[in-house]
C-alpha cells in the first residue's frame, strides 16, 4: 500500500467518523443565515425604515464581528472540532491503536487536521452561499453589500482557523480533556486579560492615563485570538490582517503537528504532557490572578483601605496557586510542592503593582525632547468640546471621527506650546500618590472652589516610532497663552471648525439658529444658506480664544434626512462674529434681537437651587459629604432660596444683571466659569405668555 | 527477529522498564510473564512502536521500530483495552484495518467471525468483554502481520475460547511463520503455548528462557539417602537451584539433563528416589530463587 492510499483511507475514516460533527456544525452555522433572513423580514415589515436606513441596518449587521454573532460562533466551532478531531489523543485506548498503525504521526496527524479543517472551511462556503442567496432573492446584493459581506465572510473564517489550530495546540500540550479545555480558552483570551488588567491599572494608578480605544495594532491582533471578532472594515490593512490571520492559523498548525511528535503517548491522563510546562503556565497565571484580585476588590468599593486589595492579592494569588496545583498535580498533596515558585509570583505581582501604584517608571511624569518629537497634537477638551469631527465617506454619508483619529491627524508645528502644555500637566499632578484602593474618586462631592482647569490630552508620535498618549488636567490661567496658541495654530482650527468642509460636500441646506430661550432666530427658509455659512467660515477662522469668553448669542443646528447627523452641533454664534452679523443684518436680522433682554420687572421670581457642598477641608469619603450636607441642612436649609418680585426687588435686579442663560454657560466655560452647582429657576412673563419657566445660571464669583 | 537493547523508560518519578536486553526469534512464541506494574505493557507498547524509549534501541527485522511505518506494517498490537470507533462494528473495524493492512484477510475474516460465532454488523459497545477479545483477536490475526503483540489477550477469555485462540496462532505460526509475543501476568495461560518466556519484574527482565531448555534441563527429585555422605556424593556435581528437607525427605530441584541425573542416582544408594514432573510455575520460582528473588508471594 502506497504512502498516498494509506493517507486517503485513514482520511476518509476520520471524515466518516465525523459526520455527526459536521451536521452539528452545520445546523448551528445554519442560524447565520436564518438570522439574516428573521433581520430583513423585520426590517421589511416596518415600514417606516427607507431603503437606505436597510442597507446601512444590513452593513451595520455585517460589519460588527460577523453576521448574527457569526465570528463568535465560528470560533466556538473551531475550538470544538479541534477537541474532536484529536480527543484521541486524550484515551489510552486510542493512542495504543493510532499510534501502533504503521502511519508516522505527520500523516496522521494530517489526516485528522483536514478532516477537521476542510469541511469547516466547506460549510462555511455552503452557509455564505445561503446568505448570499438571500441577499440576492431579497433584492440586497448591491454594490454597498458586496464588500462588507466578504469582509464578514472572512472574519468567520478566520475566526474558525485561528480557534481551531488554538484549541490543537492547547490538546498537544495536555493530557486530559478538562485541562485541554481550560488551557485552550486561557491561550485564547489571557492576552485580552492582561490587556484588561493594565488598563484597570494604568486607569485606577496612573493620573495622566489616556484609555486607547483604538489598540487593534495587527501585533496586538495576533497574538490575541479574541480580537479577531473585534475586526472592523475601517481597520487599516485590513487585507494584509486577513492575510496574516491566515498565515499565523498555518503556522499554529504546523506547531501543532510539531507539538504532536514531540507529545510523549505516555501522557494521557497526566495533567500536562511536558514538565517544563507547569511552571511556564503557572507562574504567569498567579501573577495575573494576584494582580485582578487586588483589582477586583479595590473596585468594588470606593476608597476601601489599601489592606483590603492586599488581602485580595494575596488570597487569590494563593488560591490560583493551589487550583493550578491541584489541576496539574491530581492530587490534594501536591499544593504545596512549589512553595518557591508561589512565592516569587507574588513577588514579581507585587513588583507590578507598585509600579503602577507608585509610578516607578515615571509614567505620569513622561515628557519627550523636542527633538525626539515628529509628529504632537493635542485636543483641547473644554475649548468649543462639544464640536465633533465629522468624516464624509465613499457613500456620501457622515460619521464621527474617533479622538484617537483626530489626535493622529492633527500635526501642530508649534511644538514648545504643547510641550508647555506637558509640563503644566505634569506641575499640576496630585504629589500624594496613595495606594490603588485609595484612589481620590470623591470630587463629585465637592462643589470646585475655583475655575474649572483646563482638560486636554496630547499625542506624540516620536522618530522611534512609538506612539505616546498623556490626558492632563492644569489651572487654565497659567496656560493661556500656550493654550492660545495651540487654538490659533492653524493646524488645529482647521481641524476643529469644518464648516468648510461642509460648504465643499454641500451638506447643510436645513439649518436653523436658536437663541437662549430656545426660540427659533431663523432658519433656512429665510436666509441663504451658502452666504451665510461662507461669512460664518470667515469668523471662525479668525477667531481668537478671547472670543470664546464671550456668552454666545445664537447655538446652530442643521438637519441631515439621511444619515440624520446634526453637522451644526457645538457650533455657536458670537456677537465678536463680523462677518456673520453682517450679513445677519443684510438679510433683515437685528444681532440686539438675539441677546437675553429679561428685564426684572418681567420676573415673578427667582428661586435658587444650590446642591453644592462648602467644606474647609477636602471631602474625601462619602461619610464627610453626609456631615456636610447634614451641617448644610442645619445652617441654610435645603440650599434653596427663592426672591419674589417686588419684594426681592433689588436682589432680582442685581441676579439678572449676571446670570447667564442654562443653555450657553457651559460652552467653553473655563473661559467664562460657572458655579456649577448652582441653579437659577428664573419664573417670568412676556406680553404674551404668564409663567415662563428658564435656567440660568450664575458665573464664579457671584452671590446669590 | 525483535531486538531488545538495554531499553529504559520513566515515567516521571517512576522507572516503568530498566535497561532490559531480549531478543524475540521469528516463528516462536514469545511469553512475557511479571505481575502486575512489572512493565510488561510499558515493554510491548514500545515493542509496537507507540511509546518510545528514554535509552536504548527496539529494532524489529534490523530496524528501530519508533516512527517508522515499514517496520509497524509488519506487527499489529492487541492492547489490553482495545480501542473500537464509537458506535462501530466488526465490519467497520474490518474495513478501517483492511485500509491500513495492505495483507488484511477479508474471506478469513468473515469465516472466523463465524467459526467464533460474533456478528459482523452488530455494535461493539454491545458486546462482552470475552466477545471484544475476540474480536481483537480475529483482526490481529487477520491483518496477516509477520509480529502480533497482545497485551493481556487471553484475559477474560473463557478456557473453550482460550484454546481456540490458542490454536489460532498455532495454525499462523504454521502457515505464515507468525510471531506472536504475549504479554500476561497469568503463567499458566502460557505454559502450553509459548516457546519462550522472560519474566519481568520491577521494570527489569529476570530472565529470558526457551521452555523447552527450561523443562528438559530443570528437574525435581525427591530422595532419602541412607547416610549423610551419601547426600554429599549425589551433591557434588550437581546445580542445585532450589532445596527442602522434611525430616529425611529431600526435594531438590537441580539443573542439567535427565539421563545425567537418572546417572546419579543409580550410582548413590538412595532409601526412596523418585524425578518428579515440574509445572512452569516451579521452574520459575527456581530460577527467580536462583538471582536471588523469592517471587512466590507474586505468582498466581
Amino acid at each position: 500500500m502506497t504512502s498516498k492510499t494509506l493517507w486517503n483511507n485513514l482520511l476518509k475514516t476520520e471524515c466518516k467518523h465525523r459526520i455527526w460533527v459536521y451536521v452539528v456544525s452545520f445546523l448551528v452555522m445554519l442560524y447565520m443565515p436564518v438570522s439574516l433572513l428573521m433581520m430583513i423580514d423585520a426590517m421589511e415589515l416596518n415600514g417606516y425604515m427607507l431603503p437606505q436606513g436597510m442597507i446601512d441596518n444590513l452593513i451595520m449587521y455585517f460589519e460588527n464581528g460577523g453576521y448574527g454573532g457569526g465570528g463568535v460562533i465560528m470560533m466556538v466551532i473551531g475550538f470544538a472540532t479541534a477537541f474532536l478531531c484529536f480527543f484521541f489523543v486524550y484515551s489510552k485506548p486510542s493512542i495504543d491503536l493510532f499510534h501502533s498503525l504503521p502511519v508516522r504521526r505527520e500523516k496522521l496527524y494530517l489526516a485528522k487536521y483536514v478532516a477537521g479543517l476542510v469541511p469547516g472551511v466547506l460549510l462555511q462556503i455552503l452557509v455564505n452561499a445561503l446568505a448570499f442567496v438571500i441577499l440576492v432573492v431579497k433584492g440586497y446584493w448591491i454594490k454597498e453589500i458586496t464588500g462588507v459581506f466578504l469582509f464578514t465572510c472572512l472574519v468567520n473564517l478566520v475566526g474558525f482557523l485561528i480557534a481551531y489550530n488554538v484549541a490543537i495546540i492547547a490538546i498537544m500540550l495536555t493530557g486530559t480533556l478538562v485541562v485541554g479545555i481550560l488551557g485552550g480558552v486561557t491561550l485564547m483570551g489571557f492576552v485580552s486579560f492582561v490587556t484588561m488588567l493594565i488598563e484597570g491599572y494604568s486607569s485606577a494608578c496612573f493620573q495622566t492615563y489616556w484609555n486607547l480605544t483604538y489598540t487593534k495594532s495587527i501585533l496586538y491582533m495576533l497574538i490575541n485570538p479574541v480580537q479577531i471578532i473585534m475586526l472592523q472594515r475601517t481597520d487599516d490593512h485590513l487585507a494584509l490582517r486577513f492575510v496574516l490571520l491566515i498565515a499565523e492559523s498555518l503556522v499554529l498548525g504546523w506547531i501543532g503537528l510539531i507539538l504532536y511528535k514531540k507529545r510523549p503517548s505516555e501522557s494521557t491522563s497526566k495533567s500536562l504532557c511536558h514538565g517544563i510546562s507547569k511552571p511556564l503556565i503557572r507562574i504567569p497565571l498567579v501573577i495575573a490572578a494576584a494582580l485582578a484580585g487586588g483589582v477586583y476588590v479595590s473596585f468594588m468599593f470606593n476608597n476601601l483601605p489599601a489592606i483590603w486589595y492586599w488581602a485580595a492579592f494575596l488570597i487569590i494569588g494563593v488560591l490560583a496557586h493551589i487550583v493550578l496545583e491541584l489541576i496539574f498535580e491530581q492530587e490534594i498533596k501536591g499544593i504545596w510542592r512549589h512553595p518557591v515558585q508561589l512565592l516569587a509570583s507574588l513577588a514579581v505581582a507585587a513588583f507590578i503593582s507598585l509600579i503602577f501604584q507608585y509610578d516607578l517608571f515615571g509614567y505620569d511624569r513622561y515628557l519627550p525632547k523636542e527633538a525626539d518629537i515628529s509628529r504632537a497634537s493635542v485636543r483641547l477638551s473644554g475649548i468649543e468640546g462639544e464640536i465633533g469631527h465629522m468624516e464624509l465617506d465613499e457613500k456620501g454619508g457622515y460619521g464621527y471621527v474617533d479622538y484617537e483619529s483626530i489626535l493622529k491627524d492633527i500635526d501642530l508645528s508649534d511644538r514648545d506650546a504643547v510641550l508647555t502644555l506637558a509640563k503644566a500637566g505634569i506641575d499640576s499632578l496630585d504629589p500624594e500618590r496613595s495606594a490603588i484602593a485609595r484612589r481620590q474618586n470623591s470630587m463629585q462631592y465637592i462643589d470646585m472652589p475655583d475655575r474649572e482647569p483646563l482638560y486636554f490630552t496630547i499625542r506624540y508620535e516620536l522618530k522611534s516610532g512609538r506612539e505616546v498618549y498623556r490626558s492632563y488636567k492644569a489651572d487654565f490661567d497659567g496656560i493661556y497663552a500656550a493654550t492660545e496658541r495651540i487654538y490659533e495654530d492653524p493646524a488645529y482650527r482647521d481641524y476643529l471648525y469644518q464648516v468648510d468642509d461642509f460648504i465643499d460636500w454641500d451638506a447643510i441646506r436645513i439649518l436653523s439658529a436658536r437663541t437662549w430661550d430656545d426660540t427659533q432666530a431663523f432658519d433656512n427658509m429665510q436666509i441663504d444658506v451658502k452666504a451665510f455659512l461662507n461669512a460664518y467660515a470667515k469668523d471662525l477662522e479668525e477667531r481668537k480664544l478671547s472670543d470664546l469668553a464671550e456668552i454666545p448669542l445664537l447655538r446652530l443646528s442643521s438637519y441631515d434626512p439621511v444619515s440624520y447627523y446634526d453637522l451644526l452641533s457645538g457650533y455657536y454664534v458670537y456677537a465678536s462674529d463680523r462677518n456673520t452679523m453682517a450679513y445677519l443684518k443684510s438679510a433683515g436680522f437685528n444681532a440686539d434681537d438675539f441677546a437675553c433682554d429679561l428685564k426684572p420687572s418681567q420676573i415673578t421670581s427667582i428661586t435658587v437651587h444650590d446642591y453644592g457642598m462648602y467644606s474647609e477641608e477636602p471631602i474625601v469619603t462619602y461619610g464627610e459629604y453626609e456631615m456636610a450636607a447634614s451641617a448644610k441642612f442645619e445652617t441654610g436649609g435645603n440650599g434653596t432660596v427663592q426672591y419674589t418680585w417686588p419684594e426681592d426687588a433689588e436682589k432680582i435686579t442685581g441676579l439678572v444683571k449676571v446670570m447667564v442663560p442654562q443653555t450657553f454657560a457651559y460652552n467653553n466655560d473655563v473661559l467664562h466659569p460657572m458655579r456649577n452647582q448652582v441653579d437659577l429657576e428664573v419664573t417670568y412673563s412676556t406680553e404674551l405668555n404668564n409663567g415662563i419657566v428658564s435656567y440660568f445660571v450664575l458665573p464664579y464669583g457671584e452671590e446669590y | 527477529m525483535i531486538e531488545i537493547r538495554d531499553v529504559s523508560k520513566r515515567f516521571d518519578s517512576i522507572e516503568a522498564i530498566k535497561g532490559i536486553t531480549a531478543q524475540m526469534e521469528d516463528g516462536n512464541v514469545f511469553g512475557l510473564v511479571g505481575t502486575n506494574g512489572a512493565g510488561k505493557s510499558t515493554l510491548l507498547r514500545m515493542i509496537a512502536g507507540v511509546i518510545k524509549p528514554d535509552a536504548g534501541e527496539i529494532a524489529i527485522d534490523g530496524s528501530n521500530v519508533y516512527e517508522n511505518e515499514a517496520v509497524k506494517a509488519d506487527l499489529f498490537y492487541i492492547s489490553d483495552e482495545q480501542y473500537f470507533f464509537p458506535s462501530a462494528t466488526p465490519e467497520q473495524m474490518r474495513r478501517f484495518y483492511a485500509s491500513i493492512y495492505e495483507k488484511f484477510d477479508n474471506e478469513r475474516f468473515a469465516d472466523l467471525m463465524q467459526k467464533f460465532n460474533l456478528k459482523s454488523d452488530r455494535r461493539i459497545v454491545t458486546f462482552s468483554k470475552g466477545m471484544k477479545k475476540q474480536l481483537s483477536v480475529i483482526l490481529g490475526v487477520c491483518a496477516n502481520t509477520k509480529y502480533l503483540l497482545c497485551d493481556e489477550t487471553f484475559d477474560g477469555l473463557d478456557p473453550v475460547m482460550r484454546q481456540a485462540v490458542k490454536r489460532l496462532f498455532a495454525a499462523d505460526m504454521a502457515d505464515r511463520n507468525m510471531t506472536p509475543v504475549i504479554a500476561s501476568h497469568n503463567l499458566r495461560e502460557l505454559e502450553d503455548i509459548c516457546d519462550h518466556v522472560g519474566l519481568l519484574h520491577q521494570g527489569g527482565i529476570l530472565f529470558s528462557r526457551d521452555m523447552d531448555d527450561m523443562k528438559l534441563n530443570i528437574h525435581k527429585v525427591q530422595c532419602v539417602f541412607e547416610n549423610e555422605s551419601d547426600r554429599e556424593t549425589f551433591l557434588n556435581g550437581q546445580t542445585v537451584l532450589t532445596q527442602d528437607q522434611r525430616g529425611s525427605l529431600y526435594t531438590y530441584t537441580v539443573r542439567g539433563s535427565l539421563a545425567e541425573l537418572e546417572e546419579k542416582m543409580k550410582q548413590v544408594p538412595m532409601v526412596f528416589a523418585e524425578v518428579l514432573p515440574l509445572s512452569l510455575e516451579e521452574i520459575f520460582i527456581s530460577e527467580t530463587e536462583v538471582v536471588g528473588y523469592d517471587i512466590k508471594n507474586i505468582m498466581e
